[in-house]
């Protein structure tokens, strides 16, 4: 069992605060990923978690146990380098038995020896070896390894500590692609397996959407959004989170409200001077707001027979096969981006037809955070996965 | 262009193969005067030894008239254990140093390297003042100290470095691991600088074994003297034994050897790769 609960967690290195009241909770078993651009402080909030770095302000708690002034062994956590860190003088086997061979117990913090009796050592060693396919790599050096084969040494030497957490600090990113999604897909199996705690930092929001049961959305050291991959997807916190989930990202149109209803909102958006009435809760908004409208490329398609509608130019069309992405004219802005069907005979310098549901579209105000929508289609409700 | 690129490995090679000329060319007169007759050293002191000027009697004489083996075995007795002092003390303080932030480790660091910059005979009086106020005289205790104390600073500021350059990755996942700060230290951080460990063994050692100052104040009696301060017994006001001299020269060269070949297999390159990506 390990639930873990951040409670207003704070970082500071000098007068510098690099995290700013971070809460999470953690329920036992569960994938979470932190994402985020890089330097907002994910690497950070994993290493205060593992014990690594002091924690300024705030409350860690572990199995309801707060494990501020824990070190990182007496945690129970195993931690995986981005750079795999293994003993480069030490063989395969070695690297893996160390931490178990010598704990803190015995004399002189170990160094006289002490730790846990060789027959089970090597028992969970050759354990581990088996299920990541390293038996026939145990004598060797680091040095002798492939990047996928020391990745799956550092994932060993986690495992045979048999912690409550485990804390991945990008563990893919050295990695080929191929080599990137076969680890992805190890790395979901080990969790189904071990049924542990692991808490996996990335910033490649496939690897997030792909592994995660929850993920949590760091930026700039505030939690931008936590919740599940689905639920990110379809209902964002804020233009963030809307942008940074979903390849290629959310197309955003600036507009400014002209009329406020029971039950919607008029926009008035700066693309083409063209009126669209949008399902929005109108609370706390008013006339003459500046909002943001945003909508994937996956949810506009070709043709008018939908609610949200625009007509644009293309400027380029990628083909990709199974889909086509048309960039549309947008002034000195980002180009919009459509993801259309692969058999669309669209070109380039084409006038087109564009719509979207309103289900689809989104609406954040002057500060960026979404306005709730009135429509209630199941479609955009995330399913229950656990169930 | 071509010519240039030739040129230059060309170059550097000479001027070295010159340095290396003239650094040897002393030992090698020594060694091959040492097993010459004392005529044939005074007539012809560069030729090689021949049938007629091919002699031991300095060995001989080295052997047969002083305690050669008491020297050897003082002098190798204190380079060792000294060595070993500085080493081990030398990578605790380094590691220490390097590590850990303690107020006013900085200021540690700096006056330890202040060491490096003022030598240690300067303070040959107080020094002595010391040995004997503690009763070392005439002990090699009193050596070694000395001589610990003379090549720490040195030691920890070369082994600090190498400290600082392993990757923090590595000490984090040790300690993730629930190694202890000493075991990281033993298994670890010592295995990981052993190039580093036998430079500094060899720039410690050899002036240690060189040294004449230190025995020749601090324990200058026979039972205690070591080979360079027993070498001196030859050379006198008048008359120096130049067989005897030369022999014992060419019998210190032999364990310092030995001592610099161990060390020098430990300077593999690369011994980190494979650590960190
Ligand atoms: N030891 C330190 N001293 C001062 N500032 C630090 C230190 N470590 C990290 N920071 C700062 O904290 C911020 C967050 O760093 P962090 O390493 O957590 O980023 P990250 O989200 O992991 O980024 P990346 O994706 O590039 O790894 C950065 O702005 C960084 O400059
Ligand atoms: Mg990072």
């Amino acid at each position: 069992m390990a639930d873990i609960k951040l409670s207003g967690i704070k970082k500071s290195y000098g007068k510098a605060e690099v995290l700013h009241g971070i809460d999470i909770d953690i329920k036992d078993g569960e994938f979470v990923v932190f994402v985020g651009p890089s330097g907002c402080g994910k690497s950070t909030l994993l290493r205060l978690i593992a014990g690594l770095e002091t924690i300024s302000d705030g409350e860690l708690q572990i199995d309801g146990e707060t494990v501020n002034d824990m070190t990182p062994s007496q945690r129970k956590i195993a931690m995986v380098f981005q750079s795999y860190a293994l003993y480069p003088h030490m063989t395969v086997y070695k690297n893996m038995a160390f931490g178990l061979t010598l704990g803190d117990k015995g004399p002189l913090g170990g160094l006289l020896g002490g730790g846990e009796n060789k027959k089970l050592i090597d028992e969970k060693v050759q354990k581990a070896a088996k299920s990541l396919k390293l038996e026939d790599y145990l004598h060797r050096y680091p040095r002798e390894l492939s990047g996928g084969q020391r990745q799956r040494v550092a994932i060993g030497r986690a495992i045979v500590r048999d912690p409550n957490v485990f804390l991945f600090d990008e563990p893919l990113s050295n990695l080929d692609a191929a080599l990137r999604v076969n680890t992805r897909l190890e790395i979901a199996k080990l969790h189904q397996d071990l049924e542990a705690t692991i808490i996996y930092v990335t910033h490649d929001q496939v690897e997030a959407m792909t592994l995660a049961d929850k993920i949590v959305v760091v930026n700039g050291g505030h939690v931008a959004q936590c919740g599940s991959p689905l639920e990110l997807y379809h209902h964002p916190a804020n233009k963030f989170v809307a942008g940074f989930i979903g390849s290629p990202s959310m197309n955003f149109l600036e507009g400014t409200i002209t009329a406020v209803h029971a039950g919607s909102l008029d926009v008035l958006l700066d693309y083409n001077n063209s009126t669209a009435s949008i399902p929005i809760h109108p609370d706390e908004t008013k006339v003459g707001d500046k909002v943001t409208i945003g909508i994937r490329p996956e949810h506009m398609k070709e043709g008018n027979d939908q609610s949200f509608k625009l007509s644009a130019k293309v400027n380029v069309v990628e083909r990709l096969g199974e889909a086509s992405y048309l960039y549309l004219e947008n002034g000195d802005n980002d180009p919009l981006c459509v993801k259309t069907d692969g058999h669309s005979t669209t070109k380039s310098g084409n006038k087109v037809e564009l719509c979207a549901d309103f289900s689809a579209v989104h609406v954040f105000n002057a500060e960026g955070n979404a306005l709730a929508r009135t429509t209630s289609d199941e479609k955009y409700i995330a399913p229950q996965l656990s169930a | 262009m071509r010519l240039s690129k030739r040129v230059g490995p060309l170059g550097v090679h000479a001027v070295l193969m010159c340095y290396t000329v003239i650094a040897l060319f002393p030992i090698y007169l020594v060694i091959m005067n040492s097993f010459k007759s004392k005529k044939g050293i005074f007539r012809d002191p560069l030729a090689l030894p021949t049938g007629t000027t091919f002699d031991l009697v300095g060995f001989e004489k080295v052997i047969a008239r002083s305690s050669f083996d008491v020297y050897f075995t003082n002098s190798i007795s204190v380079t060792v254990i000294s060595l070993i002092f500085v080493l081990l003390l030398g990578a605790m303080a380094a590691w220490a140093l390097a590590e850990y932030d303690f107020p006013g480790s900085d200021m540690m660091a700096l006056y330890l390297a202040i060491g490096i910059m003022i030598p240690i005979r300067l303070g040959s009086v107080s020094l002595l003042k010391m040995i004997v106020g503690m009763g070392l005289v005439n002990t090699l205790t009193a050596l070694i100290l000395v001589y610990t104390a003379q090549g720490l600073p040195l030691a920890i500021f070369i082994l600090r470095e190498f400290i600082a350059q392993i990757p923090n990755d590595l000490k984090e996942a040790a300690r993730c691991d629930g190694v202890s700060e000493y075991r990281i230290f033993w298994s670890i951080i010592l295995p990981l600088i052993r190039p580093a460990l036998a430079t500094v063994a060899v720039f410690t050692m050899i002036p240690i074994w060189n040294d004449l100052w230190f025995p020749l104040i601090l324990a200058p009696s026979q039972e205690t003297a070591t080979v360079t301060l027993g070498i001196q017994q030859f050379i006198g006001q008048y008359v120096t034994d130049w067989n005897a001299v030369l022999a014992s020269l060419t019998l210190a060269i032999v364990p310092i050897l030995i001592l610099y070949v161990i060390f020098s297999r430990q300077l593999i390159r690369g011994l980190t790769s494979g650590a960190v990506k």
